[in-house]
């Protein structure tokens, strides 16, 4: 049972302050440290997270507009190169044409030619035929080179009936 | 139950059961709090380490919804040490063994304990009152809310920390004397000894319970008191 004491009370609040005071400095102090060490290894490390977020999310956005950009240039590139394909089928094609027409407007002056050709020799066959029938039928000769003239008028007459 | 033997200094006395006691609690909260705060992890904190940060973050907790940081920090030590030394002094009495001083022990079980650290908070209360208040702000309060309140106010400003240290020296003389009550009950034979036995084993549970229910009321109401008196009048 405690008797009211003054000097049990004044050494009672003297204790008391000496156990705060050895506390402050064997405990508290150090813990302090640590808790601000802990405090401030938190913070670096929530920062670091959020540095490594916003690189990742800048990355994405760059690898982003690679592709988007990678994408455009490939689509340029296949329309540059269609259109291209589409110029020289037109040119081959025109080239074709041209050649096909040359072709052709030679084949036709070469029948023209030949038909000339072939109508001459018809003429000159058919002016002798004409003078060897007409010599059987009137007996005697006829003189070839007197009536040429004469024949080749007639089987020309002859001729431009059809 | 035996009287404390009086140690004597010019002239002053001193309850030398008390004294005792009081040291041995310094002792053990030395020794936790010491080894609590010896190669600290910031990571992983493992053993005596995590009572200490629990005890500091539990302190603080409370302490944040009274006070701003600049008047939080200068209370935080105090408290803390006020909650380590009160658990340790209110529960230290309950264990057998201290021989020629058996029955009541705690030095909180001393009155002189209880007022010693009662008046540490009355000299708190004025002293940061008059810091953070000012003069005429500190003393104004004695008339808030109404200049009629002074007796009251003037009375509470006593009652306050007497109460505290009643109330501490209260529950915890009584729960130890109790323990001494029913240890003398072996004398009275076979009966006493069937009687004391469970009620021992039931109220020395009880005992450490209410000690370190004790601990936490008066760690919070010194807070209150003090943290009240940094604040300005009427803002609590």
């Amino acid at each position: 049972m405690g008797i009211l004491s003054l000097g049990t009370l004044i050494a009672e609040i003297i204790n008391f302050l000496v156990l705060l005071v050895l506390l402050r400095y064997l405990a508290y102090r150090p813990l302090a440290q640590m808790l601000e060490g802990r405090r401030r290894r938190i913070s670096e490390a929530i920062a670091a997270a959020d540095a490594d977020r916003e690189a990742a999310e800048r990355m994405r956005q760059e690898y982003e507009a690679a592709l988007v950009e990678g994408r455009r240039e490939a689509q340029a590139a296949m329309e540059r190169a269609e259109k291209m394909a589409q110029g020289r089928a037109q040119e081959i094609l025109a080239e074709a044409r041209a050649e096909a027409e040359r072709l052709v407007r030679q084949a036709r002056e070469d029948i023209g030619r030949e038909r000339a050709s072939a109508i001459r020799n018809m003429e000159r066959q058919v002016a002798e035929l004409s003078i060897l029938v007409a010599a059987r039928i009137l007996g005697r000769e006829i003189d070839e080179s007197g009536h040429r003239q004469l024949i080749q008028d007639f089987v020309r007459e002859a001729t431009e009936v059809h | 139950m035996i009287p404390q033997h009086m140690w004597t200094l010019g002239f002053l006395t001193f309850n030398s059961k008390t004294l005792i006691t009081t040291w041995a609690t310094m002792a053990v909260v030395l020794v936790i709090a010491v080894a609590g705060t010896r190669g600290m992890s910031e990571t992983s904190p493992r053993g005596l380490q995590n009572i200490m940060e629990f005890v500091v973050d539990f302190v603080n907790g409370f302490l944040k919804d009274l006070l701003d940081e600049p008047r939080g920090a200068r209370l935080r030590e105090l408290l803390v040490t006020l909650l380590l030394f009160l658990v340790v002094a209110n529960l230290i009495g309950l264990l057998p063994g201290w021989g020629f001083i058996q029955g009541v022990n705690s030095p909180t079980a001393d009155p002189n304990t209880a007022f010693a650290l009662a008046a540490l908070v009355f000299i708190l209360i004025h002293f940061y009152g008059f810091r953070f208040r000012g003069f005429s702000g500190h003393a104004g309060s004695f008339f808030r809310p109404y200049v009629a309140l002074y007796p009251v106010n003037a009375l509470e400003s006593i009652t306050n920390p007497l109460t505290l240290a009643m109330r501490l020296f209260g529950n915890i003389f009584a729960g130890e004397l109790l323990i001494d009550v029913f240890l003398n009950l072996f004398k009275v034979g076979t009966v006493g000894w069937l009687v004391s036995i469970p009620v021992q084993v039931f109220w020395l549970f009880f005992a450490a319970f209410i000690a370190v229910i004790q601990a936490f009321i008066f760690m919070m109401l010194t807070m209150n008191y003090v943290g009240t008196s940094m604040l300005p009048p009427g803002e609590h």
